[in-house]
């Protein structure tokens, strides 16, 4: 585009240039024609003057001879040129006065007129004397002296106009021969200047003309490169073995360059070769890293050049890396056996074929760690202690690993087109479908749940299955679901349980002995109030002072008393009940209720300022009411105790309960007190570890067990102020996480 | 002035509060009940006579420390201490913090009206004795340095003569001074005199209101 607007212009000024000079020197040449016609036709006049000023003079000699002829014959036949002078020198008169143009002459002229008629009137006078009087009168009216003088007077005049005439013919003679020459130089200068300026155009049309071929010829050649570059990473991308599509690349690197050489060297000893300090071309382009171009082989210093090489006659050449993800594949190398000059397109070209040929080599490298990968999965698939199956979207088994005859006793072709369901407890089966099937549908994130199946035995093993949907993946189609059996750990940590148990009731049987005075005080007050009511009435009564209103309000008052005394006694009795764990739905703030109603005596006694910051959307757990209440209670004591140092006005203990995002909830008590002066936090849940005189220093740990138990966290921290904060994470039940989702 | 005697009920729980004061509204005596030493504090003129009846367990201020506040503010109204269950610690600290009286719940509505009646009567007796030493405070302010040196010395035992000397006076200046304390603290014997004088001892902690 560019290089055509140039050319373009080149091509207008080039001509442009030379056409206007040409026309300047024909322009030139014109107005020197015209004046040169001009200068003629003044000349032809000036010719013309002076051929009839001669006309006139010999007119006038013949019209003198004649009748000097007659004067001295009397012959009339003389008398024949004077008449004819006499007449026609009028008219030669006439016509030279018409074409005279210059004034100089007309005034000449009319001074030559009255002297030829003076003459011509002297020489009739003459005739008509001879003619009447004979020769001698006429002689003597010859007036011979002033003939003469008028003679010569008419000679000078008419010579003067001659030589007026003359001059002006040498002027105009001049001007012609100086116009003639000034056109005649112009046209040689223009002719000069065109014909220059048209071959510096030519010359450089000629090179724009060149460059454009050879621009063209270029592009056809990256074409034709791009199109073999193409080919080859069509094949590369096609099932062709490595061997044929390395032949390929080879011969058609060898005909797009015409080069007589080209192989395709791989790296086994990697750079070896360099450390000996001789370095071969191929290694030298891996150090490198970076093309090699040879002009001349023989004259090569870079490297040492291969006794082979120089024996094929190679002379210039090319060697490309062919890069790798961690180290070279190889050298491209492309020997020529004439100079030939590798431009940046040919380097460029050999670039792609190296690169596409290492694109291949590591595709067919990852095809087999691939196809390696693959045999491997499927070994360490059926070596697995663990279950592999795969389902499809309704339950059917569609694979079943070998581990399902070791751990469940079937004969894992017999489990094929079985519905999984079919094995699972009957108990366990909506828990299946509640989180399980959902998690296929949706693809959700792997799910984790237990359950019980059927061994061939027909005993029920505990399986933890974790499943993971591949319903939309092409690869399973399925849901996978890996499942380990945990029967024997179970087993365990039930008995775990039992024991944990069996301590926790112990530890609140122990609880309740040392809370015995403020839970005495805690009953007596209902009591109290019931015998000041009861007193109140009898007094009234008897002295039939009382309104039966108000002895009605008081009885209803005992009542309410009565109850409050029972549920006192009753939230006891349960506290301290030996039963099996159980869960049920609680609700946590009730449980922080139940225990402020246990210790309410003793935070009055020490004038504990209790605060219970309770949040009143905290959905309802599934736990054991009685262990979780027995924590708090036990982390409310220990800040009872742990601010036994202070003012009573200064005691502040809290009790927070809070939802953590939806999945769980939490517990923290609070207090003001000696905090956990210095004891590493995690070290007070250490069974035995105690700080108080009387301590079993059970119930920190026994407190965690139980939270753990209830898959929960029960952790210390110190309070940025003064005492500590103990906090306790419970997860909410799975079936309140998919309600609220 | 001196207004009916009060019971004033200072107990955190309501039902304990309310059957007291029902207790109390049988036999007619006034009630006012506080859910807190410190709503109790705040609003007690110590003018108003009565007694106290306490909670020992008590959040914020318990009840000793009330008493102990009470102490301090020279405020001694009889305080009766409730207690659910007899801890002889407790017990030996309020006594000793100066508790007229100490009962365990539940109480036999007997006993309490009877301690109550008891703390009461014992207040007036208090603020009587309280308005006769201000009275006889109020005498002494009008004494000069000089007789009260002489009624030192006289309410001791001595003989004018011994006084003149140890004050170097003459035995008749003794005499006038002597006329002139009699008359002051309206007294008309010696032995009257030194009653006024124990009177005024056993009030030197409390400023002659």
């Amino acid at each position: 585009m560019h290089v055509a607007v140039t050319a373009r212009r080149k091509i207008g000024i080039g001509l442009g240039v030379p056409l206007v000079i040409l026309a300047l020197a024909c322009w030139s040449l014109y107005t020197t024609t015209t004046e040169f016609i001009e200068t003629t036709r003044r000349v032809r006049h000036i010719y013309h003057v002076r051929e009839r000023l001669n006309s006139v003079s010999s007119l006038l000699k013949d019209a003198e001879t004649g009748a000097r002829g007659y004067e001295l014959t009397g012959r009339p036949t003389y008398l024949k040129p004077y008449e004819a002078a006499t007449g026609r020198i009028d008219r030669s008169m006439q016509d030279l006065r018409e074409i005279l143009d210059d004034p100089a002459q007309q005034q000449r002229l009319d001074a030559l007129l009255p002297l030829i008629t003076k003459r011509l009137d002297a020489l009739r006078e003459v005739i008509d004397v001879r003619t009447t009087q004979g020769l001698v009168a006429a002689a003597a009216a010859t007036d011979v002296g002033p003939g003469q003088m008028l003679m010569d007077q008419i000679r000078t005049v008419a010579n003067d106009m001659r030589n007026a005439e003359a001059r002006r013919l040498e002027q105009q003679e001049e001007a012609a021969r100086a116009g003639t020459r000034a056109t005649l130089e112009a046209l040689a200068i223009a002719a000069v200047l065109s014909f220059s300026i048209l071959l510096v155009i030519f010359y450089l049309l000629d090179r724009e003309i060149a460059e454009r071929e050879r621009v063209q010829q270029n592009l056809m050649a990256l074409e034709h490169q791009q199109t073999v570059v193409a080919d080859l990473g069509q094949r590369a991308l096609g099932r062709s073995a490595l061997p044929a599509l390395l032949d390929h690349a080879v011969g058609a690197v060898c005909r797009t360059l015409g080069v007589e050489y080209c192989k395709i060297l791989e790296d086994a000893q990697g750079l070896t070769t360099i450390a000996g300090g001789t370095k071969a071309q191929a290694d030298y382009a891996l150090f490198s890293n970076a093309p090699v171009v040879v002009e001349d082989l023989q004259a090569e210093t870079r490297f040492e050049v291969s006794p082979a090489l120089r024996t094929q006659g190679g002379v210039g050449g090319a060697r490309i890396v062919i890069a790798g993800h961690e180290r070279p594949f190889g050298v491209l190398d492309v020997h020529a056996t004439r100079h030939r000059a590798f431009s940046a397109d040919d380097l460029h070209f050999l670039q792609a074929v190296a690169n596409v040929v290492a694109a291949a080599i590591e595709r067919r490298q990852a095809e087999e760690a691939l196809r390696r990968s693959e045999q491997q999965s499927r070994w360490l698939i059926d070596n697995s202690s663990d279950l592999i199956t795969l389902l499809d979207a309704e339950g059917t088994i569609r694979y079943a690993s070998k581990s399902h005859q070791t751990i469940l006793g079937y004969v894992v072709a017999d489990l094929h087109g079985r519905n999984a369901a079919d094995f699972v407890h009957p108990d366990d089966l909506a828990q299946l479908l509640d989180t399980v099937a959902p998690s296929a549908r949706e693809a959700r994130a792997p799910q984790s749940i237990e359950m019980r199946i059927r061994h061939a035995d027909g005993s029920w093993r505990t399986l933890e299955a974790r499943s993971s949907a591949w319903l939309y993946g092409p690869e399973v189609a399925g849901v996978v679901v890996n499942s380990r059996d945990v029967t024997a750990r179970r087993r365990a940590e039930e008995e775990t349980r039992q024991r944990q148990a069996e301590l926790a009731h112990v530890l609140r049987v122990s609880t309740v002995s040392e809370l015995a005075a403020g839970l005495a005080h805690e009953i007596n007050q209902p009591l109290s109030a019931i015998v000041a009511y009861a007193k109140g009435c009898t007094r009234r009564m008897r002295a039939a002072s009382g309104r039966p209103e108000e002895l009605l309000e008081a009885m209803e008052e005992i009542a309410a008393q009565a109850v409050r005394a029972d549920r006192i006694v009753r939230r006891l009795r349960d506290f301290v009940r030996k039963r099996e764990p159980r869960r049920e739905r609680v609700a946590l703030n009730d449980v922080v209720r139940a225990v402020t109603s246990l210790v309410g005596s003793e935070v009055r006694e020490q004038g504990i300022n209790l605060q219970l910051h309770l949040a009143p959307d905290i959905p309802p757990l599934w736990v054991d009411s009685i262990q979780v209440e027995q924590v708090i209670l036990n982390l409310v004591r220990n800040s009872i105790d742990a601010m036994r140092g202070l003012d009573s006005m200064d005691r502040v203990l809290s009790i927070r309960t809070a939802n953590v995002g939806h999945e769980a909830v939490e517990l923290a008590v609070s207090d003001v007190g000696e905090g956990l002066s210095g004891v590493e936090p995690e070290h007070l849940f250490d069974p035995f570890f105690t700080t108080k005189s009387g301590g079993l220093g059970m119930g920190l740990s026994i407190s965690r067990s139980i939270i753990e138990a209830h898959h929960g966290r029960l952790w210390a921290e110190p309070n940025p102020g003064p005492g500590a904060t103990f906090r306790f994470i419970v997860p909410v039940p799975a079936a309140k996480v998919s309600h609220a989702v | 002035m001196p207004s009916k005697p009060t019971v004033f009920i200072v107990d955190d729980d309501p039902a304990v509060r309310d059957s007291l004061q029902w207790l109390l509204g049988s036999v007619d005596l006034a009630v006012e009940t506080y859910a807190t030493g410190e709503h109790f504090l705040r609003a007690y003129d110590p003018a108003r006579p009565g007694c106290l009846v306490l909670d020992v367990r008590m959040p914020g201020m318990g009840g000793l420390r009330l008493q102990e506040e009470l102490a301090a503010q020279g405020i001694r109204l009889p305080i009766i201490i409730l207690t659910a269950y007899a801890e002889v610690q407790t017990a030996v600290r309020a006594l000793k913090t100066g508790a007229f009286d100490f009962l365990e719940k539940p109480y036999s509505d007997e006993m309490l009206l009877d301690r109550i009646h008891h703390a009461i009567e014992t207040d007036q007796q208090t603020r009587a004795a309280d308005a006769l030493r201000v009275e006889v405070a109020a005498h002494y302010a009008l004494l000069t340095p000089r007789e009260r040196e002489v009624m030192g010395l006289v309410t001791a035992g001595k003989a004018n003569k011994v006084i003149a000397a140890e004050l170097g006076l003459s035995p008749k200046t003794v005499e006038v001074h002597r006329a002139a304390v009699m008359d002051k603290m309206g007294a008309d014997s010696v032995a009257e005199l030194v009653r006024l004088e124990l009177l005024l001892q056993s009030d030197r902690g409390t400023p002659a209101v």
